[in-house]
């Protein structure tokens, strides 16, 4: 009987709605939210803006049979779309007539290196709830998280007391200034989402059509790199390294991803010929720092949605482990 | 005020376009949807950068504007005006923020659509998956001798593992595939700001 109970306790508990969330921790709301991204329907637009430039995006999320697919539209500029489902992500860019497929697996290392919200964050990370808001008809729990130094930025969210959607996001750096932002201006949350939104609206006859296969070459497990950083803010671990050709490259790029389970910031390391190289100093695209330095004729670049006094740090840091083939030459 | 540029709409968002040329703005308004749809835009993400989006419902907004400017494409100036206050409400010096996006939005149009000109440095060819990614420009290259592609190729591959905002964070970057900065000013991305938090 008391067995009986308990099960249907735990039933009844996993089907709940996500509500009254306002009297849960910031911890248990942040991973919420990450379900609900990944398991809702949800149809919107938002803005987002880095670095004073903005843009405007329609995105559908579709989830059926628990597989999700995804497709996102910039609605300015030129057209341009990303359709994402469990085995491919396709780019169609209409102003370089092109299709970029990239193959991956289901659980590969790439997709298993996405950070996950750990439990340990609160080692790095000072966690708050603020009051809550009314954005977009909806009530808007708010979440503050805040660095505990001055290597990483802070973030803060407002997130549907409901559903757990996320409606607005903030990258924030140590002076309260926002890096990098997302505001949801509209956002419909379905039952259901017919399979005909996920189509692309480009036609993209006569397209040029590129395929990435990310699924057979060069990842390796972590710690095996030829090449390691040696001082990295507390909390970032590697999670994941691969050996590869790039774009244009005529030799194989090593890449290193170390992340707290909130920020991440890779490492590559390159040949230091031709005229393909990263300047060396500091450099800054979209919201992320990048800093470039030469280890021998390797060129190393560590870049990341940090401060950039972090990617400095780490840059300089990396070093070839002893006894070990390097691949990048 | 032949044709409407993005200048002009965005003053016209603001409210700070002149009494002449919004009465003719105005007009070609009325006759043209895809500027229709382009102010809409505009004045959303506005409202967005404002944190000023009605609650009830968004979707009003444009529904709201698309009716003002639609249904009175020749009523005078001053009335306009007065049209605009009441949609917009634009708050203090918030309409600079609109000012700024848009214009945010149209160095992004520029940049990334910019024809190729006389190069000073050979465009590369699409040679491999990630080089049609983002817009090349053989000004843009010629400009940074340094080659940026190898930082914008790396951009792209570290974004396919960044987590930030949410689940969309990896795509977004992906379909903006922003410029490299050589030179960043690092106090000035850190600086203090008035675009802060609460």
């Amino acid at each position: 009987m008391m067995r009986t109970l308990v099960k249907a306790l735990i039933g009844a508990m996993a089907l709940a709605p996500l509500s009254g969330w306002a009297d849960q921790d910031p911890q248990t709301m942040l991973r919420k939210t990450e379900r609900a991204i990944e398991t809702l329907n949800y149809e919107g637009t938002f803005v987002h803006i880095v670095d004073g430039q903005v843009d405007t995006m329609y995105v559908v999320h579709r989830v059926e049979d628990g597989v999700a697919t995804e497709r996102l539209v910039s609605l300015d500029g030129p057209e341009r779309e990303v359709i994402r489902d469990q085995d491919e992500v396709t780019c169609i860019f209409s102003d370089q007539k092109s299709i970029l497929v990239s193959r991956r697996k289901d659980d590969g290392p790439l997709r298993a290196a996405v950070p996950r919200f750990t439990d340990n964050l609160e080692n790095h990370y000072r966690f708050r709830s603020l009051r809550s808001v009314n954005k977009l008809g909806r009530d808007a729990a708010v979440i503050a998280i805040e660095p505990q130094d001055d290597l990483r930025y802070g973030y803060k969210l407002w997130i549907d007391s409901d559903s757990g959607m996320l409606l607005k996001a903030q990258l924030v750096d140590r002076y309260r200034k926002v890096v990098e932002q997302l505001i949801f201006v509209s956002l419909d949350l379905p039952e259901s989402i017919p399979a005909e939104r996920l189509r692309p609206s480009i036609a993209a006859e006569g397209y040029a059509r590129y395929v990435q296969d990310d699924t057979a070459d060069g990842e390796q497990k972590p710690g095996r790199s030829a090449w390691q950083a040696g001082n990295l803010p507390s909390g970032f671990k590697l999670t994941a390294s691969n050996v590869r050709m790039m774009a244009g490259a005529s030799s194989p790029t090593e890449h290193l991803v170390y992340t707290d389970g909130l920020a991440s910031v890779s490492v590559f390391i390159d040949q230091g010929e031709g005229d393909q190289v990263a300047p060396d100093g500091a450099s800054r695209i979209g919201a992320a720092n990048a800093f470039t330095t030469r280890v021998g004729p390797h060129v190393v670049t560590a870049m990341g949605e940090v401060p950039a006094v972090t990617v400095k740090m780490i840059a300089r840091s990396v070093t070839q482990r002893p006894g070990t083939p390097v691949a990048a030459q | 005020m032949k044709n409407v540029n993005n200048e002009q709409l965005s003053a016209f968002v603001d409210d700070e376009l002149g009494t002449q040329e919004t009465e003719m703005l105005v007009r070609r308004l009325g006759t043209s949807e895809r500027l229709r749809r382009t102010a809409m835009r505009y004045a959303v993400i506005g409202d967005a950068v404002r944190d000023d989006l009605i609650s009830s419902d968004p979707r009003r907004l444009p529904r709201r504007v698309s009716r003002a400017l639609s249904s009175e494409p020749a009523r005078s100036a001053g009335a306009a005006n007065q049209t605009r206050l009441g949609l917009l409400r634009p708050l203090g010096g918030a309409a600079v923020a609109a000012s700024v996006a848009l214009v945010a939005v149209l160095s992004l149009s520029d940049r990334v659509s910019a024809p190729p000109e006389s190069a000073a440095v050979t465009v590369p060819e699409i040679a491999t998956a990630n080089a049609p990614v983002g817009g090349y420009s053989s000004a843009m290259i010629s400009r940074r001798a340094g080659s940026p592609d190898q930082l914008r190729r790396y951009y792209l591959n570290h974004s396919q593992y960044a987590t930030m905002l949410g689940g969309q964070g990896p795509l977004i970057r992906m379909v903006r595939a922003p410029d490299a900065d050589e030179n960043p000013d690092e106090a000035a991305g850190e600086a203090r700001s008035e675009d802060s938090v609460e």
